[in-house]
């Protein structure tokens, strides 16, 4: 192949950096880099072990030989020349099998990250990007191109894949069959030319190794190059979504990132003091302080922490504010769980390894145990006095970050107390004379202490705001290895994915990312009683329906089977209204298979109509089908909130003392957020309590009398009502078929409710009286069901067609529909069974006999 | 040519002795550090434990001239062997060079 190569351009990075690529420079071997490598490599230990052998020889001829001294400085003799040969050899030979990525044919390989941070100051504007390529890359391209031109993307693939580290990253983090995910990859990739795809290659690897901060483009880059751009189909296929991708090469950069740190903090580690006195003995010993905190650069210091790399914006925030010379006072505040104590003992690994400003370099970051100090306080002069002191220690020792973890609970002192210990952090803030970080729930800091207004002024106030999924993602993955680590257990990429969808769902008490973790940690713990090797969704799925009673994951083959026939499994127990059956089918499929927004309730449905014709039914055989159980229906009697002021009861309410009451609706929810939602009677509510369900139709969520959002989004709310009743009943005997009087009631309807309210649901939807025939159903249904109880005590009832005939007859109410049904039941046919039960005529085992309402026989 | 013999000097020279001589002086640092000699020397005339009196700074000035002239004493010998190796290591590649001439002449 006699081509030439040449220096070129490949594109205009950000618009102010010319990238090149000099493909003479990597193909300078024509395909046999690789080879000339691995000849220098065994030609140079050739070199060294000649080198030895010689030396041996010459120190063998001196043994035997007068060896002077004069004679090597002045070597006249030939076999004094030979220790200088034999070194020449041996440093020969240690040049031959340098590491070419260290010094290589041309230089030296590039910091990439230098170059970037010189290039975004505007100091340089072009590179070539095999600048930055390490030799081992440089060999595979060549060897590629060389050999298979036109398969260069696929010969590539093949090439990282028989990288075994690269198979068990892939192995240990997907849950796929790796034989068959390979072969896709494959196919994928198969007949992509090098002439063809070299330019956006060349690109895509600069661009993937700048987004994941690293010195060199190296092998490892090129996997995560064809991870995020060659083999995305494939992996999307296998049911890993762009975002898994995305989050699976970040987890590939954090794995290497650690352990890049963990090498910095083994080395200066060594240099930190883990007692109260710094480096340069200018602190002071603080006794009562550290009786009374933790220090947390001591700990990280002895390898306590993990490393979060998720929460760094924060953390450069921080740390922007504490490298001001004089005191500076941060104040953190977020929802339990948002990563507060892990932004700070993340910061303490810092100041071990020294990334921090100067000043911090030599510092403690010490955590006061507040609950320690009021615990030990006989009295609130006492309680002063001690903080009075650990203040004064920390001051003098001139080398402590003083951490306030939940300074909310100074607000909840006695006043007198109270206002003493802020005014003495309010001055000593002001002088400047310490760094402090406070942290803060965000509910204690809107509630008490922000109106300690210049108490909080003296503070650079930070919120931790609840990370996004994203974010929350990489953080479990910082945590995965120390898991794994201690469990045994290795966790799956959709296992992550999983936690971090499910957790907020069933969750309410905490944040993201602690709920996630949390939950993550009970999985990996039934993992391993399970002697499981691995947690994957499948394993978060299980243990969160054994948590919640419901299937929240992916849809099995049983619950496909439910899906597909949940008409004919709800026709079992609901007799005639097709139209709502089929309605809440469709809306329920749509929701399993994911097409559903996720903002609003899982399905909201309207049903009116006259009584006694199955809407409650509906609403119970759907709890008990579809969520497993009829536990899972929340029923709210709509007519008991008539007034405005029963709102309160529905989302609960702060008293004047600060204290949430709360309230059935939204407890309920918190309690058990997948579960149906049943309001009856609606029409009677007042209009404020239907503005508070317009708000959960539209948004899928309502704020909690405390302030919380609490989520409908996995709730069915189905509304029952009897408006348009009378008319119904009325046209009914029109000859109208159902359309038409659909038609018709609902402008009726329009007049109880308003219309931005009915366009809430999904579906409005109107229930028909019953007919004859359908009630003879419902009076089998209900005879079954009377079976059915009497089951356990080993007795049958057995009817006739003029039984049922004569219940419906007597019973069947156009106005009840099938309500009086049931009553008649238990009057005339249970009511008979208790008699001979009790008068011990009828007894264990009996088979009872009814011909019309009369026991005819009991065997 | 240039591959096989001018890199080999550059590479010598140029990489690996910049890259030892480095190596000696973060070693050297380290020490200095571990025995807390730089930072008595960094802050001569910061007093010991806070004590910021007068005479709390002349006490600290003598203790951290002699702890840093000690620690440096102490540093200096144990890096001493890496810098006689580094002189060495300078000439070496020269060695079989000067054995040739002489063998030669």
């Amino acid at each position: 192949m006699n081509q030439t190569f040449s220096k070129q351009k490949i594109a205009n990075y950000l618009g102010r950096i010319e990238l090149f690529i000099d493909l003479g420079d990597i193909f300078k071997y024509k395909g046999e880099r690789k080879l000339k490598n691995s000849i220098d490599k065994k030609l140079g230990l050739v070199c060294i072990i000649l080198g030895f052998l010689l030396l041996v020889f010459a120190g063998y001829y001196f043994l035997f030989n007068s060896f002077s001294i004069n004679n090597l400085l002045a070597v006249k003799d030939f076999f004094y020349l030979l220790p200088f040969l034999s070194l020449l050899l041996i440093l020969y030979g240690f040049y031959l099998k340098r590491d070419k990525n260290d010094f290589g044919f041309n230089t030296e390989v590039g910091d990439l990250q230098n170059f970037m941070t010189k290039a975004l100051k505007g100091e340089i504007n072009s590179t070539e990007i095999d600048n930055f390529f390490t030799e081992e890359l440089e060999e595979v391209i060549d060897l590629i191109y060389f050999r298979h031109p036109d398969n260069f993307i696929e010969e590539l693939t093949k090439f990282v894949l028989s990288d075994y580290k690269h198979i068990h990253f892939l192995e240990k983090r997907l849950n796929v069959d790796f034989s068959i995910f390979k072969e896709r990859i494959i196919a994928e990739v198969r007949g992509k030319a090098f002439n063809v795809v070299y330019a956006e290659f060349f690109l895509r690897s600069f661009h993937t190794a700048v987004d994941m901060q690293v010195r060199e483009i190296d092998v490892k880059i090129l996997f995560c190059i064809l991870c995020r751009y060659y083999w995305f189909n494939t992996l999307v296929s296998m049911g890993i979504n762009p975002n898994e991708i995305e989050a699976l090469i970040y987890w590939y950069r954090n794995e290497l990132k650690e352990v890049e740190y963990k090498k910095l903090w083994k080395l200066l580690s060594k240099l930190k003091p883990t007692g109260a006195i710094n480096r340069a003995y200018t602190s002071r010993a603080t006794p009562i302080l550290d009786s009374y905190s933790v220090d947390y650069t001591a700990l990280a210091a002895k390898g306590k922490f993990v490393v979060s790399l998720g929460k760094e914006q924060v953390l450069n925030s921080m740390l922007n504010n504490l490298q001001r010379i004089e005191g500076s006072a941060i104040l953190l505040i977020g929802q339990p769980g948002v990563g507060k104590t892990q932004l700070l003992k993340h910061l303490a690994t810092r100041m071990v390894v020294e990334d921090v400003p100067n000043n911090l370099k030599d510092s403690r970051l010490v955590v006061l145990d507040l609950n320690r100090v009021l615990a030990k306080s006989q009295s609130i002069d006492n309680f002063k006095n001690i903080i009075h002191t650990i203040l004064e220690e920390s001051i003098e020792s001139k080398n402590i970050v003083l951490v306030f973890e939940e300074i909310g609970q100074i607000f909840t002192m006695r006043e007198e107390g109270r206002q003493e210990v802020i005014n003495l952090l309010t001055s000593l803030i002001n002088d400047h004379k310490l760094n402090i970080v406070a942290t803060c729930v965000s509910d204690d800091y809107y509630k008490k202490v922000k109106f300690s207004r210049g108490f909080v002024s003296m503070f650079e106030v930070l919120e931790i705001k609840e990370p996004t999924p994203e974010v929350s993602y990489q953080i479990v993955m910082d945590v995965v290895p120390s898991f794994e680590k201690k469990y045994g257990v290795t966790v799956k990429l959709d296992a992550v994915r999983e936690v971090v969808n499910i957790a907020p769902k069933i969750v309410y008490e905490k944040v993201l990312p602690d709920k996630a973790i949390d939950l993550l940690e009970e999985c990996v713990i039934f993992a391993r009683s399970k002697n499981l090797q691995f947690v994957d969704s499948e394993i978060i799925d299980r243990v969160v329906k054994s948590k919640i009673g419901v299937d929240v994951g992916n849809i099995n083959s049983k619950e496909q089977e439910l899906l597909t026939h949940l008409e004919e499994i709800m026709h079992k127990r609901v007799i005639g209204q097709e139209q709502a059956i089929r309605a809440v089918a469709s809306a329920l499929r749509r929701s399993r298979s994911g097409l559903n927004v996720n903002t609003k309730p899982v399905a909201s449905f309207l049903f009116y109509g006259p009584t006694g014709v199955g809407k409650t039914e509906i609403a119970k055989t759907l709890a008990e089908v579809y969520y497993g159980n009829a536990n899972n229906l929340i029923r709210i009697d709509m007519s008991e909130y008539q007034e405005e002021s029963n709102l309160n009861r529905l989302i609960g309410f702060l008293d004047p003392s600060g204290n949430f009451g709360g309230g059935f609706l939204t407890e309920s929810i918190k309690q058990k957020p997948f579960c149906l939602l049943l309001l009856d009677e609606l029409e009677k509510a007042n209009p404020k309590v239907l503005d508070l369900f317009l708000q959960i139709l539209d948004t899928g969520f309502v704020t909690d009398g405390s302030g919380r959002k609490v989520d409908f989004t996995n709730t069915i709310i189905i509304a029952t009502s009897n408006a348009g009743s009378r008319e119904i009943a009325s046209l009914l005997g029109s000859g109208l078929n159902y359309r038409q009087i659909e038609q018709r009631v609902k402008e009726s309807l329009r007049e109880v409710y308003r219309v931005e309210f009915l366009n809430r649901f999904d579906k409005v939807i109107m229930f028909r009286s019953l007919n004859l025939a359908e009630i003879e159903q419902v009076v089998q249904i209900m005879l079954d069901d009377l079976n059915r109880r009497i089951h356990d005590k080993g007795m049958k009832v057995f009817w006739d067609d003029l039984t049922v005939d004569e219940i419906v007859k007597s019973a069947y109410n156009p106005v009840y529909g099938a309500r009086e049904i049931r009553r008649f039941i238990q009057d005339n046919i249970e009511d008979q069974i208790a008699k001979g039960v009790i008068d011990k005529s009828i007894h264990s085992g009996s088979q009872i006999f009814f011909k019309g309402l009369k026991i005819v026989q009991v065997q | 040519m240039k591959e096989y013999l001018i890199n080999f000097f550059v590479w010598w020279y140029v990489y690996k002795m910049s890259d030892y001589a480095l190596y000696i002086k973060h070693r050297f640092t380290f020490l200095m550090i571990q025995t807390r000699a730089l930072p008595m020397l960094k802050y001569l005339f910061t007093p010991l434990y806070g004590y910021d009196s007068f005479t709390g700074i002349i006490i600290s000035f003598f203790i951290r001239i002699t702890w840093g002239f000690w620690g440096l004493v102490l540093c200096c010998i144990l890096v001493f062997p890496f810098l006689i190796s580094f002189f060495i290591a300078m000439v070496l590649p020269l060695l079989p060079f000067y054995g040739l001439v002489q063998f030669a002449l």
